[in-house]
């Protein structure tokens, strides 16, 4: 079992002289990284850059949306990260009939001890370090509408009142592609509150014979939870330290910015395909992954490496494409990849 | 500048001067490239001018070549200074060399970034770490050469450019050399040669008068009017004078159509006393229209059988002794292309006249399409071939179309699907089974709830058999008619009654 480092990160490692030694924290951070990745993958089998990403949203401090075809195990990879963590979790499986008070929460009557009657607000589901919105996109937009104050400024208000969420509060969400027969595709106000969309591949021919191994044997795999929300949000902390320089965040603003019609670098397939561009909430996901991934590397800075890396991921589910680009089944992905290969690396250029 | 920034100046000067040497010589590479191309274009427009100035009679000295070749150097020189010159001046900064340094080395922007955070004089520990680890990794990198796109001399492109100007030049200079010294030749000689180039008619000497009478141009229509109309006297005063010239008339017709195709000097022969043909034997050699006209009038091969046969099928020349089974053939085929073309024509008549509506002054309703609007009567009636809708009931068919499939033109959208409702996979089976007695026991009656209260007895109302006969007769008095007799008796018997009633 990995030893947990909820104890060794509750004080982070300082200097001689009092201050806060960078090196120390990137490797302690590094550590955490690589039991909480270690832990999952126990039960977990297999897609291994998909629970990095995972990893690096929460510690980048954003929501995951992630996408694949039944039986893949997106709500397995949920549930066992949320069973690393010691964290309140709560599922929420998402159906049309789902209303928002029906995750928000709502007033109800109880009764008193001393016989008479009072209102009190009942919290829901959504009142949670880690919510696992199971199949999303099942709920109206009425109900996906619900969690858009809740992603963005960690609270909901309802009846009233004012509920500020849990620190750290993530919603892991899942949503499948092929059942498309009474969805309600996500808003794109909503799809822009998901740092990441991560897809979901089937497993290579080894990870099948481990997950055989593992499902069908008489023991299971179970989970320790060894870290707890400080945790995150100590790492949360380390990675807004990181520091960018000015040709790293040139790339990631024209690597944003290409991705609109309009723009000058835009490439000719966003100019035939794309509607809509990503907007500044793409420019911060790139920025904040991209430190995850220096720190975790070893490094204080970005680098335009790190942002080209995370770069499919943080703009795929942020550009609305056109009637041409929908009608000729043109994919996002590909459209990324083109802009990414045509923003010039060097600022001047 | 502190004394971090110096040092990132100090491991940058190498990396810096030689990506200002490599800009150079690309700036050269460039500049060479393009002086090729634009000496080249220099070189054969200058060519071109002096052929010009040849042919126009202007002589070109020895001084003004040399002009033509300064012209070249210079257009030569110029971009080549444009391109060098800015790459001489322009330094590169140290941010750029920074960039290109990390590009070339793949060193994930860390001297880049450590000499912005230095620069920007960030104090924060993430950014102290940043540039020291920047200056750390300068030390290994400084000696690597930086990633910048260098241009090379396209030296077999560039010779084949500079080879085919020279080419193209001494082509063009060596032409009016050959061309003055055929200046003594006759010119007319010369546009001789051009028009046998182009496949004209064969050269003939320049006395000979080039156009020809019009009599003598190759068997037109007009001479194959001319001659259908000799050979119809001739028929006609072979048959004995009884068929009516009609033929050469219509001839004439085809033939003043065809003359109009060919122009107003064509119809003029017709009128006029023509001179013989000399080529009249000659094989006939007509424009295109002519030939189809010919061809439908009359077969190329015999122009005179040809005229004496059309003469005698034409329309309305109901008997022609001299026709044969040959210009029967020839007359029902003339006749099946004339009634083709005279439907066509009416067609085209048809639909040139205008419509009836317009004629009026102004568009209105056609009214033999006029019919009654359909209801709008959506309900399930649409299966019933009923007439139109007139407002009065009734089942009546559908519109055609509601909603936005009715604004798709030409795509019929019906508002009702016919068949049975909620279609699907069902069956419907009937048997005949004949109910069969089933063993099994009589079925226990169950208990009926018995009265608990007590009721009343039925008060009924029974009349005593000796006032039977009282109580008919006085309902049948009363009912009686009041207009009849014997209203004292019913008020007697009502008395009565009425001691007798209960």
């Amino acid at each position: 079992m990995t030893t947990p480092v909820l104890a060794e990160t509750q004080s982070p490692p300082a200097h001689t002289n009092g201050t806060v030694d960078p090196a120390a924290q990137a490797k302690r951070m590094r550590e955490l990284f690589v039991s909480l990745r270690d832990e999952v993958h126990r039960v977990f089998v297999g897609q291994s850059e998909l629970v990095d990403f995972v990893l690096y949203s929460l510690f980048a401090g954003g929501h995951v949306l992630i996408e694949g075809v039944p039986g893949l195990g997106k709500t397995l990879l949920v549930r066992t990260l949320a069973s690393a963590l010691k964290l309140s979790v709560s599922r929420i499986q998402f159906t049309p009939d789902l209303m928002p008070a029906d995750i928000t929460g709502t007033t109800v009557l109880v009764e008193t001890p001393t016989g008479g009657h009072k209102l009190e607000f009942q919290p829901g589901p959504l009142v949670a370090s880690i919510v696992l919105a199971d199949e999303i996109n099942r709920a109206t937009p009425k109900t996906q509408s619900a969690l858009l104050e809740a992603m963005q400024e960690r609270q909901v208000s309802v009846a009233g009142r004012t509920i500020r969420l849990p620190d750290p509060f993530v919603v892991l969400a899942t949503q499948n592609p092929i059942e498309q027969e009474g969805t309600y595709p996500l808003p794109e106000a909503q799809l822009d509150r998901f740092i990441v969309k991560l897809m979901v591949d089937y497993p290579t021919e080894e990870e099948y014979h481990r997950i055989l191994e593992q499902t069908t044997g008489s023991e299971s795999p179970h989970v320790d939870a060894g870290f707890s929300g400080d945790d995150v949000i100590w790492a949360r902390g380390i990675v807004r330290q990181v520091e960018v320089s000015r040709q790293v965040r040139t790339y990631a603003i024209r690597l944003t910015t290409a991705t609109h019609p309009t723009s000058e670098l835009a490439p000719e397939t966003v100019r035939k395909y794309v509607d809509f561009g990503a907007g500044p909430r793409a420019a911060q996901a790139l920025l904040l992954l991209g430190k995850v991934k220096a720190l975790l590397a070893g490094r204080f800075a970005v680098s335009v490496e790190d942002v080209r890396s995370i770069a499919l991921p943080v703009l795929r589910h942020r550009l609305i494409l056109n009637f041409a680009g929908l009608s000729e089944r043109i994919a996002t992905d590909d459209v990324v990849r083109q802009v990414i290969d045509v923003i010039p690396e060097l600022s001047k250029d | 500048m502190s004394s971090v920034e110096s040092q990132f100046g100090e491991g940058l000067a190498q990396a810096q001067a030689q990506l200002h040497r490599v800009r150079i010589r690309s700036a050269i590479s460039l500049g060479l490239n393009r002086g090729v191309v634009c000496g080249a274009t220099a070189i054969a427009m200058t060519a071109m001018t002096a052929l010009l100035l040849r042919l126009a009679g202007a002589s070109v000295t020895p001084a003004q070549y040399g002009m033509i070749v300064a012209i070249a150097a210079g257009a030569f020189a110029v971009p080549l200074l444009a391109s060098v010159f800015p790459a001489i001046r322009n330094k590169p900064s140290l941010e750029e060399t920074a960039e290109r340094l990390d590009l070339a080395t793949g060193n994930h922007n860390r001297v880049a970034s450590a000499l912005d955070l230095a620069r920007r004089g960030s104090g924060s520990e993430f950014a102290q770490a940043a540039i020291v680890h920047g200056l750390e990794s300068l030390n290994w990198v400084r000696a690597q050469p930086p990633a910048v796109p260098v241009v090379q001399w396209q030296w077999k492109r560039n010779a084949a450019v500079i080879g085919g100007a020279f080419a193209v030049a001494t082509a063009l200079l060596m032409a009016p050399v050959r061309m003055g010294a055929g200046e003594s030749t006759d010119p007319r000689q010369a546009v001789m040669i051009t028009e046998s180039l182009a496949g004209g008619p064969t050269p003939k000497p320049a006395t000979q008068p080039t156009r020809q009478p019009e009599d003598a141009r190759p068997d037109s229509l007009v001479n194959r009017v001319r001659k259908s109309s000799s050979a119809s006297e001739k028929s006609t005063s072979a048959v004995g004078g009884n068929a009516i010239p009609s033929i050469p008339a219509q001839a004439a017709a085809g033939s003043s159509s065809t003359a109009q195709q060919q122009g107003p000097e064509s119809s003029k022969p017709a009128d006029k006393k023509r001179t013989p043909n000399p080529d009249e034997n000659d094989p006939p050699s007509v424009t295109a229209s002519a030939t189809s006209s010919a061809s439908r009038q009359s077969p190329p091969s015999d122009a005179r059988g040809t005229s004496a046969k059309s003469a005698s099928g034409g329309k309305g020349s109901s008997a022609q002794p001299t026709l044969g089974l040959e210009g029967d053939k020839q007359q029902s085929r003339e006749n099946a292309e004339d009634g083709g073309r005279d439907a066509e024509s009416e067609e085209e008549i048809d639909a040139d006249k205008p419509n009836e509506s317009e004629h009026r002054g102004g568009m209105r309703p056609v009214l033999q399409d006029r019919q009654q609007s359909p209801t709008r009567d959506l309900g399930m009636t649409g299966s019933n071939k009923g007439p139109p809708g007139n407002g009065r009931g009734g089942p009546t068919p559908p519109k055609k179309s509601r909603g936005a499939g009715s604004l798709l033109l030409g795509v019929p959208v019906p508002d009702f699907i016919q068949g049975r409702l909620l279609p699907g996979i069902s069956r419907l089976s009937r048997q005949m089974i004949p109910p069969q007695r089933q063993p099994g026991e009589p079925a226990a009656g169950a208990e009926t709830a018995y009265r608990t209260v007590d009721e009343p007895p039925v008060d009924r109302f029974d009349i005593p058999t000796d006032s039977r006969d009282a109580v008919e007769r006085y309902f049948i008095r009363l009912h009686r008619d009041p207009d009849s007799d014997q209203p004292s008796s019913a008020a007697s018997d009502a008395t009565t009654t009425r001691e007798i009633a209960p």
